[in-house]
C-alpha cells in the first residue's frame, strides 16, 4: 500500500516535470478549491473562521470526495474580520458569510504628488504616511499603549489563522499525500500600487500623466516585493505565486513603459534565487504575449484565466508550463457530459509534450464556482484519461 | 501620542520577534509593516 508520504513524493515529481516542460507520468490535477469547499459541505466561510473543527471536516471532505494531486489554494480563509475591526480600517470589508471584498474608497490613501516619497524609501513612507491614513490604530491621537495592545491582539489573531493553515496542510499532505505547490506569495510592484495605494482610477491617471513616476516607484518596490518571500527556499515542484492584476487593462505601450521594467527585474531576481514562479494571468494577456516570450525558460507556470488556453500554449508553451482548463462557469452551468467533452478536448490538445497541469481557470470561491457532480466527473476523467505511459 | 508608530513596532520587534541587533530590529519592523499593508 502506498503511503501518504510516497504519494506526495510521486505528485511532487508530477509537478516538477510540468514546470520543467517534461512529460510527467500523467497530467496532474491541481486544486484551486478555496472557500467553495464550505458551501459544498453546507457551511459558510465564516464557519471556518470560527471553528478549526469545521476546517478539518471541510478539508477532509473535499480531498475524499474529489480526486486531486496538487494543491494551489486550500479551503482556508485568508483574512479574519477581527483584524480589521481591531485595526480600525483596511482595504477589505466582509460579507455576512465571511468572504472579503474590496472596501470602496479605502484603497486610495496616497496622493499622486507623493510618488517621490514612496520612491525614496517605501517602508518609511508606508509606516509614516499610509498606515495612519488606513487604520485608526496607527493614527497620531492613539496612545503608545493602545497601539501596542492592538498590534499584539492582531498578531494573536494572525497566529490563530496560521494554525488553520497548518491544520489544513497536515490533513492534505499527511493524510491524503497531496503536494502543496505554492511555496509563497507576493504582489508585483505596480500591482501593489494599484491594490494598496492608488486604486484603479488613480493609477490609470498616473500612468497617463506621470508614467515615469509609476515606473520608478515600481523599481523602488522590487525589494519590498522580494521581501515577501525572503524565507522561501527553492524546492522541486514548488513555485511562488504572483497574482497579476493590472496588465490586462494596459495597452502594450503602457505595459512596456510602467509595468514590465520592475516585473522583469522581479522575475529575474526570483529565478536567480532558484525559485519557480507561478504567474496567475488574471483575465486576458494575448496583447502582451510578445513580452512574456522574454521570461526565463522552464521557470514559470502560467495560470491561464480567460485567454484561449490553446493559443497560450501554442505561443508560450515552449517558454513556460501552462495550468488551467475548465472555467468555473462551465463547471457550474454546463451539464456533466458537456464538461467531459470540454475536458477531453483540452487534454487532447494541451497534454501532448507535457508542460500542462489541469485545474479550473480560477479559484473556486463561491457556491456557484462549480457543480460538485461535474467537478467529481472531470477530475476522475482526467485521472484516467490523461496518462502518458 | 503623536506619530510614535516606529517606537511601538520596535518594542514589538524586540518582544515578539526577539530582535536584538539594529539590523534584526529593522528587519522585524519591515515584517510588521508588511502585515498591515
Amino acid at each position: 500500500m502506498t503511503t501518504a508520504e510516497e504519494l506526495r513524493a510521486e505528485r511532487m515529481k508530477l509537478m516538477d516535470d510540468v514546470i520543467n516542460n517534461r512529460e510527467p507520468e500523467r497530467v496532474p490535477i491541481v486544486s484551486s478549491c478555496s472557500t467553495w469547499a464550505y458551501y459544498y459541505k453546507g457551511y459558510k466561510p465564516i464557519d471556518g473562521i470560527r471553528s478549526n473543527e469545521v476546517v478539518k471536516e471541510v478539508s477532509r471532505a473535499i480531498y475524499t470526495d474529489f480526486y486531486w494531486d496538487i494543491i494551489d489554494i486550500g479551503p482556508v480563509v485568508a483574512f479574519h474580520p477581527d483584524i480589521f475591526a481591531v485595526a480600525g480600517g483596511g482595504t477589505f470589508t466582509f460579507t455576512e458569510e465571511g468572504l472579503h471584498q474590496t472596501n470602496p474608497g479605502a484603497i486610495m490613501v496616497m496622493e499622486p504628488e507623493e510618488y517621490p516619497e514612496l520612491i525614496k524609501d517605501p517602508y518609511e513612507f508606508l509606516l509614516t504616511k499610509i498606515l495612519p491614513r488606513r487604520y485608526k490604530l496607527f493614527a497620531p491621537e492613539k496612545s503608545f499603549q493602545e497601539k501596542y495592545d492592538g498590534i499584539r491582539k492582531i498578531l494573536e489573531i494572525q497566529e490563530r489563522m496560521a494554525e488553520k493553515t497548518r491544520i489544513h496542510d497536515e490533513i492534505a499532505e499527511g493524510e491524503f499525500g497531496l503536494f502543496n505547490t505554492v511555496g509563497g506569495l507576493l504582489i508585483a510592484p505596480v500591482d501593489f500600487i494599484l491594490d494598496y495605494l492608488r486604486d484603479f482610477r488613480g493609477i490609470m491617471q498616473d500612468i497617463k500623466r506621470r508614467p515615469e513616476m509609476v515606473r520608478e516607484a515600481g523599481m523602488a518596490l522590487v525589494r519590498y516585493s522580494l521581501d515577501s518571500v525572503a524565507g522561501v527556499e527553492p524546492s522541486p515542484g514548488k513555485s511562488v505565486l504572483i497574482p497579476m492584476h493590472i496588465p490586462t487593462f494596459l495597452n502594450p505601450r503602457d505595459f512596456e513603459k510602467v509595468y514590465w521594467p520592475s516585473f522583469k527585474v522581479l522575475i529575474d531576481a526570483l529565478v536567480e534565487k532558484g525559485l519557480n514562479v507561478k504567474c496567475a494571468f488574471e483575465r486576458k494577456y494575448e496583447h502582451l504575449f510578445d513580452y512574456l516570450q522574454e521570461l526565463p525558460k522552464n521557470k514559470i507556470v502560467a495560470v491561464v484565466e480567460d485567454d484561449d488556453i490553446r493559443l497560450f500554449k501554442k505561443k508560450l508553451g515552449h517558454i513556460m508550463a501552462i495550468q488551467g482548463g475548465i472555467s468555473t462557469q462551465a463547471l457550474y452551468y454546463s451539464s456533466k457530459q458537456e464538461c467531459l467533452d470540454i475536458v477531453k478536448g483540452l487534454i487532447d490538445d494541451l497534454a501532448p509534450g507535457g508542460g500542462f497541469a489541469f485545474s479550473t481557470n480560477k479559484s473556486m470561491i463561491s457556491a456557484t464556482d462549480g457543480n460538485p457532480e461535474n467537478l467529481r466527473a472531470v477530475n476522475e476523467f482526467v485521472r484516467e484519461y490523461a496518462v502518458y505511459k | 501620542m503623536g506619530n510614535n508608530n516606529r517606537e511601538v513596532l520596535e518594542k514589538i520587534a524586540k518582544e515578539v520577534f526577539g530582535a536584538k541587533t539594529p539590523e534584526e530590529i529593522e528587519e522585524a519592523i519591515k515584517r510588521l509593516i508588511k502585515i498591515f499593508v
